[in-house]
């Protein structure tokens, strides 16, 4: 007690109360979020508010600037805001504080946590904080992209490439897949060891908590969380929040790219922060264009986007990608929100309802989606086999069309559209399996090379795990390691791929494999074990067993 | 035709420029029940701090709000007055949650906050204000 009295005098005795003259305001009407301030003539906008109340002072931010009134759009409880409260301007636009500290934590817009692991930042860190709106790098302090940002699914990276600085719409109806992939990329990050593993940031926009919290859970449970940043402002927070997250989250992924560093910033989705804004500029009687959205929706997305960017060497380095998602209403892309964002990307991976409803996961729409910028950084060895799946894949389609009027066709056609089929099967790929760029190299040269055009395109799938799991037994060094170190698929490796490949289809039986490790001795019984696994993965196993 | 809360405000400010005390309260009712025929009483808050402002301007006075914990002395009202040169437009309020000292704000932007509260939550700056 004594120490506590002690502390309070030595506090009130060094205190020097100077009292000076501050510009103040006042509250004239509050409702849905939104507060008008009379006074406050010389606030900025995007100026930071204290409003007092009974129950100490919220936060507000100047949004529109008017001649008498200043429209404010408060960031906490606005129930205890009354009319005539005191508003004081804080002198600050809207920032968030930023830091590694916050990898693997759960923030909201305004970078407070909401994971309940105590506070983010320790006392006595250096604090930095980032505006929540800044400019976007201008031309001098870019290159081209240069990096790939590998998604871990095969349909992507191989005939919709994303380089690192890129920004990528995923646009597609509900519940088809487009939060998975995603998550994909975001969990594959950790599979891509030769380069610098990028910071993820998931933005949730307006998401049910308990999506959110499914999500967390999947990514920790995937080890992606170690490296992952969740900015989540859920369906039920205030619309303001929802403006505020995409915002706040470039923020802190600017951050990192300033640091020389690579990041990945999901925003789920964009659809839903163009309403939140359309809300707050209806609630602001700002005049309503459009779908009733306000004249700078395109600004608020352009602006957004064009913050991520690939730095060059004199400015770090760093680079910030962006896979910013659109939900369509039944298959609709030329409605507003997504013709404007389609337009502000650099290209855009368009899931479509009735391929997934055909079995075909991801449901990618190869003719409609296209990467513009992702080729050049698209890796040599995958665009030597992406090259020739692209084309033999728009010839399937085309035959695909054609084959629907016509019942008999010549061989050659025939083929190609088995091969066609063949090669749908391999690119189909379950939710949150993300395989390594070296794997899917192997999987599509073999696939593209007719490895399993014998097994059909209705074992193709299982082959093709039998494959994988059969080179990685006994090929990993020379064929799967030397792909991911160099990046390049040589002439030495493709032989060596080409050798292994006519290996495994002489070893059809298990029997077979066992007989040549005997013979070979080279192999140990736990690695049988192994491979015996890896083979039990596919039905292939069983199928050959049945030839048995 | 909606007028503008500020086009209000400047008419209500002419109307009672020149009005002798005895007229003024005739005026003031006038103008209410104008508001009332226009439907937009509900707007007189957004109305009357402007015409005021107005009426303050062209009188070349200040307006000078005093809040207080307790009831002020009369000899600082007069210095007050003294202070702006007798042309404050002086009101005063009690509100005992100030715990101690004075604020005064002046044309309703410039506040001078020397209450015990401000000072409390100077000291103790994370205990809200």
């Amino acid at each position: 007690m004594d120490n506590v009295m002690e502390q309070l005098k030595r506090e009130i005795e060094g205190y020097k109360g100077e009292i000076r003259a501050e510009k103040v305001g006042h509250v004239l009407e509050v409702g849905d979020g939104i507060a008008k301030i009379s006074g406050i003539s010389g606030a900025a906008s995007q100026e930071m508010l204290e409003i007092e109340t009974a129950k100490g002072t919220v936060a507000a931010l100047a949004f529109n600037l008017e001649e008498d009134v200043v429209g404010a759009v408060v960031l906490g409880d606005a129930s205890h805001i009354r009319e005539g409260a005191l508003v004081r301007p804080t002198g600050r636009v809207l920032s968030v504080r930023v830091g590694r500290e916050l990898v693997g934590r759960v923030v909201d817009p305004l970078g407070n946590p909401l994971d309940n692991v105590g506070p983010i930042f320790s006392e006595g860190s250096e604090a930095v904080f980032y505006p929540v709106e800044r400019k976007a790098p201008g031309v001098l302090a870019r290159e081209s992209v240069n990096t790939p940002l590998h998604t871990g699914v095969k349909a992507i990276d191989a005939m919709i490439p994303i380089g690192r600085g890129q920004r990528e719409l995923i646009i597609g109806d509900r519940g088809i897949g487009k939060t998975a992939r995603t998550l994909d990329a975001i969990i594959n990050q950790k599979n891509d060891m030769q380069r610098k593993r990028p910071v993820c940031i998931y933005v949730a926009i307006g998401q049910k908590e308990s999506k959110v919290a499914r999500l967390i859970a999947t990514l920790k449970e995937a080890g992606a969380m170690e490296y992952t940043i969740v900015v989540s402002a859920p369906a039920s927070a205030p619309s303001t929040l929802w403006y505020l997250a995409p915002y706040a989250a470039t923020a802190i992924g600017e951050y990192f790219m300033e640091q020389g560093e690579d990041a990945l910033i999901v925003y789920d989705d964009l659809s839903k922060h163009a309403w939140a804004y359309r809300e707050l500029s209806l609630l602001l009687r700002r005049p309503p264009g459009r779908e009733a959205y306000p004249g700078d929706i395109f600004y608020l997305h352009s602006r957004l986007l064009e913050r991520s960017a690939k730095l060059n060497a004199e400015h770090g380095g760093g680079s910030l990608t962006a896979l910013p998602i659109i939900e369509t209403q039944l298959g609709d892309v030329s409605a507003y929100i997504p013709t404007n964002v389609i337009s502000i990307t650099d290209g855009q991976i368009y899931l479509e309802p009735e391929l997934f409803y055909q079995g075909n996961r991801p449901a990618v729409n190869a003719g409609l989606s296209v990467s513009r910028v992702g080729s050049s950084a698209q890796t040599k060895a995958m665009k030597k086999v992406a090259g020739r799946l692209r084309l033999e894949l728009a010839q399937f389609r085309e035959l695909a069309a054609f084959m629907q009027f016509s019942s008999e066709l010549d061989e050659a056609t025939r083929k190609r559209i088995e091969r066609g089929r063949i090669l749908t099967e391999i690119l189909k790929q379950p939710e949150l399996e993300p395989i390594p760029f070296e794997e899917q190299v192997v999987l599509l040269w073999a696939a593209t090379n007719g490895l399993f055009d014998e097994a059909g395109a209705e074992n193709a799938s299982e082959r093709g795990v039998a494959f994988l799991a059969y080179i990685d037994k006994l090929h990993r060094e020379e064929i799967l390691d030397t792909i991911r170190e160099s990046g390049d698929f040589t002439e030495e490796t493709e032989t060596a791929l080409k050798k292994a490949a006519e290996e495994f289809q002489t070893l059809q039986t298990t029997k077979d494999v066992r007989d040549d490790f005997e013979k070979t001795g080279l192999y140990t019984p736990e690695f049988l074990d192994d491979l015996e696994e890896g083979l039990e993965r596919s039905s292939y196993r069983r199928e050959i067993q049945d030839h048995d | 035709m909606r007028y503008k809360a500020k086009q209000y405000a400047e008419a209500f400010a002419d109307a009672l420029g020149g009005a002798t005390p005895e007229s003024a309260y005739a005026r003031i009712r006038a103008f209410v029940a104008l508001l009332a025929r226009h439907r937009a009483l509900a707007r007189a808050p957004r109305i009357l701090p402007p015409a005021v402002r107005l009426l303050a301007a062209r009188a070349g006075a200040r307006r000078v709000s005093l809040e207080s914990a307790s009831a002020l002395p009369l000899t600082l009202h007069e210095e007050l007055m003294g202070i702006f040169g007798g042309k404050a437009w002086l009101t005063e309020r009690l509100r005992p949650e100030l715990l101690a000292g004075v604020r005064i704000l002046i044309d309703d932007e410039t506040l001078i906050d020397a209450s015990g509260k401000r000072r409390l939550a100077e000291i103790f700056p994370n205990t809200g204000r």
